[in-house]
């Protein structure tokens, strides 16, 4: 089972608000799944690489090329808020 | 503070000076109208993956170099993650465990050797303001490449940390691989700092101070906070490990954020771009191609014979370097081009009239001048009249005297012609000379020479003034 | 409805026009989509207008290939430049992308017509398109049952004669488990055979985009217009995209095949064991060798894969914070607003993965779980290609049952993990994959999975035609 206070922990980090009861829920949730995996936990597989790409044969670099690319309407036209050309977010804590 | 021993580790942010930026096409410029340089990548839009700038890796195995480093065989990207408004993705391309330089060596001007830690590229974030509002982001400078300089904690002082930081930006800029603008934030420090008692070898948590964008805000910072951590350690107290930032007007470092609100970042390797090798012929062709560095442009000035502040002036520039070098090619005596070069060349460098990376005059032309100065057809004042006219017009040093009509006045009589129309001119001097007042003698001398513009040497001057007096 | 070939055969032979298909197309998806939701978002004027301007170039001699005037449509989070693109989740609202995903421009370029932009899982996180913020799509064959996903609308679509093909993505199953469920072919295609350029990231190292199609010929076309190395994303494979088409012709009877032991397991539906079983004796008598081929670490796909794929998620969608597109909503400061705008934006599913993925990515807990996982896929990986040292492709099962009933599994998120326990493999070993129907059980369409080594998707092509020629007998 998950520790308790889990599910809030992972949520701060996320950035995630959750609904009432929905914390409980998810804790239930992740709990069984983490269950679940114990036995991949278990196998011994400490001499085993890891593959984190399964690519092949890929792209190389680029080119140190500039070009031009979206205009800021194109760019930030969805943007909820905006101040002229910048994107306009709320403020923070005195503290960050 | 002599009781306590200080330890300070730096880690050095420095932008690089690409065409594109890191990750995508978009021009890397720094300036341009807000939010002018961006894409679907650099805007972190769904559906955008980043392009690795082969000039960036580049740039990063080249300072890996100049460090000494070792630059690895094979490097990767990782993510680390964290939400903050000018970092669009919601994580940066970063470099974990397998940067691209690691294990180097710099020495330190006055100071010892540092050991490098890593050499690192990542994205630089893009450029977030407060305002009354709420918050403004401009993201020209998101995804920027920028490099990470992790030093050991090897700085005994802040002075030593703050010279530290000078010579990687030195560094930086003899590579060429950024313009290391301090007033534009393309060169940013955090700084990690703990004391400890003289003589012990335990290691007492660490405070970092972060972003910092200036040589004076370090030093000042660290001296702050080396003296903070001092005073409680008297009290009996403990310092706790945490982020803190400096408040330059008020002089004091504040708490940021505590060991247990640390960010846990979650680094994972970049799925998006492949590990890629790097090769060795192509280290070594870099290594090859490296330009003579701020350390061993000092050593050779120094084996010349300059005097210390001369070499650290000219050895930090690239461009007076060059000039130095390539006036002592053309015949000019090492020592005599390093007092013009940091003297009056120097002056008019500060002054906003010269320029020793782009020169209105050929370096050459500062050896014939001294060729002029020896053979004694040039009087010190004189010369100083041709470099300014050389620093504002161009040419050569024969047609600058030509045209100021500062040949030396060879005829004695005519010298002394001169002198005694000053000394007609100025009675009460006179008087006072006669009186013994040997002080006058100097503004006498003055009055010589601007009259005839300099071209009388002040010693046959001031031998003529002795004998029309009569001493 | 008629294959892509078919129509464009009658449009060559002047029988019908773009115009007409696309008219055609839409007249079903008046009839059916109010009860299979298969669409988020309709172009019907945007389609006939293309469909005319196909027309115009066909009677002008510049056709510009199979594709010129063909309806398709686009699973919602592969990117349409200029048309609404949600990735069926509250926080992109009625985003509008300024551009386009590699796949769909190079459709775009050859003259197909996108007549919309197909239901999914929210972020493709889901294996029965019940997860969708704008309500669940249905199965063409029995509406009580789920279509599967999380490209259920794709694989609706397709199935309901809606349009002639479709593209939908893959992370773990996506494209060939709905395909399975609603009786048509899905390809996954290699890691890296198709740019995933424009594609909404879900799991960077597992995503593809796929194809869904009447038969195994269309597929191949399909892929072989999207498949290719594309600058704009890093691991896309460089190397030249064979000829499906030519594969496809020459099927797969020189071919050998194994049935993996641990695909048939009790977990399997013995009637859908039944169904491969009956295929594989079917390949043998064309000729095709069978040989034991044996996958012992399938077991573990699964975790690895609840593992990687949530791990990977967690970071891609971060980005997703209210800020630069989609709604934001107001809180006290800035760290409020990220909050509530990703608190009610995303759905409990996605809620789910992310907090899961936060988790085996934190400090202290990464080695035993995501660095576990990826070591895993390792031993996977190295598994199949021993296994193709053997045999020239496998087959087995696409999905353990068919198709399930409509909120079945949505109270118990390991029960739905389960129903792409048999596709996961091919994902994180980065193999092609196709789902061919079977012969249907109980009324329900069944899938064959074949799956080849890296970048053989002709292989697979070749095989899956056999398959797909014995299977209907
Ligand atoms: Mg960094
Ligand atoms: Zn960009």
């Amino acid at each position: 089972m998950a520790e308790h206070g889990l599910v809030q922990r992972l949520a701060a980090l996320a950035r995630l608000e959750l609904a009432e009861g929905e914390a409980d829920r998810l804790e239930r949730d992740l709990g069984a799944i983490l269950e679940h995996v114990e036995r991949l936990r278990a196998l011994p597989l400490r001499d085993v690489g890891a593959t984190y790409w399964t690519a092949e044969a890929a792209q190389g670099m680029r080119e140190d090329v500039s070009r031009s690319g979206l205009d800021v309407e194109d760019g930030l036209g969805s943007a909820a808020a905006r101040s002229g050309r910048y994107l306009l977010v709320p403020g923070m804590r005195e503290d960050a | 503070m002599s009781d306590f021993a200080t330890v300070i580790g730096l880690e050095v942010h420095i932008e690089l000076q690409t065409a594109s930026k890191m990750f995508c096409s978009c021009p890397n410029h720094f300036g341009d109208p807000p939010n002018t340089n961006i894409c679907p990548v650099c805007l972190g839009l769904p559906g955008a993956l980043p392009r690795p700038n082969a000039a960036g890796v580049d740039a990063a195995i080249r300072m890996a170099l100049a460090l000494g480093c070792k630059v690895a065989d094979r490097s990767k990207f990782d993510r680390k993650n964290y939400f903050y408004p000018d970092l669009p993705k919601g994580y940066q391309i970063s470099q974990l465990d397998e940067p691209i330089g690691s294990d180097g060596l710099v020495e330190v001007p006055g100071g010892g050797s540092v050991r490098i830690v890593r050499v690192q590229l990542e994205e630089d974030a893009g450029k977030l303001q407060h305002e009354a509002q709420g918050a403004v982001v401009d993201f020209n400078r998101a995804g920027v490449p920028l490099l990470e300089i992790v030093s050991a904690p090897d700085l005994r002082s802040p002075q030593e940390a703050r010279a530290y930081w000078e010579e990687i930006r030195r560094i930086a800029l003899a590579l060429g691989i950024s313009d290391a603008r301090m007033e534009e934030g393309s060169v940013r420090a955090d700084a990690n700092i703990s004391i400890r008692p003289v003589g012990s070898e335990e290691l007492n948590p660490r405070v970092e101070i972060k972003n910092m964008n200036s040589f004076r805000f370090l030093e000042r910072a660290l001296v702050y906070e080396a003296g903070r951590q001092a005073e409680i350690y008297r009290q009996g107290g403990r310092v706790g490990q945490e982020t803190r930032g400096w408040d330059d007007p008020r002089g004091v470092t504040f708490s940021q954020r505590s060991k247990e609100e640390a960010e846990d970042y979650r680094y994972f390797p970049e799925p998006d771009l492949l590990p890629f090798a790097i090769d060795r012929q192509h280290v070594e062709e870099l290594r090859s191609s490296l330009p003579e560095l701020p350390s061993g442009r000092r050593r050779r000035l120094l084996w010349l014979g300059l005097p210390e502040e001369q070499v650290r002036l000219i050895a930090e520039s690239r461009g007076r370097t060059s000039f130095f070098d390539a006036a002592m090619t053309a015949g000019g005596e090492a020592t005599e081009l390093g007092k013009w070069i940091c003297g009056d060349l120097g002056r008019l460098e500060n002054d906003g009239r010269f320029d020793f990376e782009e020169p209105a005059f050929a370096p050459e032309e500062l050896a014939a001048l001294l060729k002029s100065l020896a053979e004694g057809d040039l009087t010190g004042p004189g010369a100083k009249q041709v470099i300014q006219r050389l620093a504002q017009d161009g040419g050569t040093v024969r047609a600058a005297i030509a045209e100021l009509g500062l040949g030396k006045m060879d005829d004695l009589e005519a010298v002394r012609a001169e002198v005694r129309q000053v000394l007609e001119e100025q009675p009460k001097a006179l008087a006072d000379l006669r009186a013994g007042k040997q002080q006058v003698m100097g503004f006498l001398v003055g009055q010589v020479m601007r009259r005839t513009r300099g071209r009388v040497a002040p010693d046959v001057a001031s031998r003529l003034i002795a004998e029309e007096v009569g001493q | 409805m008629e294959s892509l070939y078919t129509a464009a055969d009658r449009l060559e032979r002047g029988e019908t026009s773009s115009e007409q298909l696309v008219r055609e197309a839409l007249d079903r998806v008046a009839s059916r989509e109010e009860e299979l939701h298969a669409f988020l978002t309709l172009l019907p004027e945007g389609s006939l207008e293309d469909a005319k301007e196909s027309d115009k170039r066909r009677l002008g001699g510049h056709r510009r290939g199979l594709f010129d005037g063909i309806p398709w449509a686009a699973k919602d989070n592969l990117l349409t430049e200029g048309v609404r693109t949600t990735a069926a989740s509250k926080i992109l609202g009625d985003y509008l992308p300024p551009y386009s995903s590699t796949a769909v421009r190079r459709l775009d370029e050859q003259g197909a017509v996108l007549v919309g932009k197909t239901n999914l899982d929210e972020f493709a996180m889901g294996s029965s398109t019940e997860y969708s913020a704008y309500g669940p799509s249905r199965n063409p064959v029995d509406p009580s049952r789920v279509p599967g996903g999380s490209s259920g609308g794709s694989a609706v679509a397709v199935a309901a004669g809606m349009c002639h093909f479709a593209l939908g993505s893959e992370t773990g199953g996506s494209v060939r488990q709905p395909a399975a469920f609603c009786g048509v072919v899905g390809v996954k295609p290699s890691y890296g055979r198709v740019s995933r350029y424009g594609l909404i990231a879900f799991a960077s190292s597992l995503d593809q985009i796929g194809t869904l199609t009447r038969d195994v010929r269309d597929a191949a076309a399909v892929l072989g217009a999207i498949a290719g190395g594309d600058p704009m994303d890093q691991t896309s494979a460089a190397s030249p995209v064979p000829d499906y088409l030519a594969a496809v012709a020459e099927g797969g009877r020189e071919l050998s095949f194994g049935v993996p032991p641990e695909y048939m397991r009790e977990g399997v539906a013995p009637d859908v064991r039944a169904e491969v079983e009956r295929v594989a004796a079917a390949l043998e008598r064309q000729g095709m060798r069978r040989r034991e081929v044996t996958l012992p670490h399938t077991e573990y796909a699964l975790d690895a894969y609840y593992i990687i794929a949530p791990a990977e998620a967690s970071s891609n969608l971060s980005r997703f914070d209210g800020m630069r597109y989609g709604p934001r909503a107001e809180g006290q400061d800035l760290v409020e607003s990220y909050h509530r705008s990703r608190g009610q934006g995303f759905g409990p599913e996605v809620k789910r993965r992310i907090l899961l993925g936060t988790y085996v990515l934190s400090a202290g807990y990464y080695d035993t779980y995501y660095l576990q996982a990826q070591r895993l896929r390792t031993l996977l990986r190295q598994e199949f290609l021993r296994a193709f040292e053997q045999v020239d492709v496998l087959l087995t099962p696409t999905t353990p049952t068919t198709a399930f009933r409509l909120g079945e599994h949505t109270q118990d998120p390991l029960a739905m993990y389960m129903a792409d326990a048999l596709t996961i493999p091919a994902n994180l070993a980065g193999l092609p994959a196709i789902s061919v129907p079977g012969r249907p059980i109980g009324g329900l369409p069944v899938g064959l999975q074949v799956m080849a080594p890296p970048l053989r998707e002709d292989l697979m092509f070749a095989a899956a035609a056999t398959v797909e020629e014995v299977a209907a007998r």
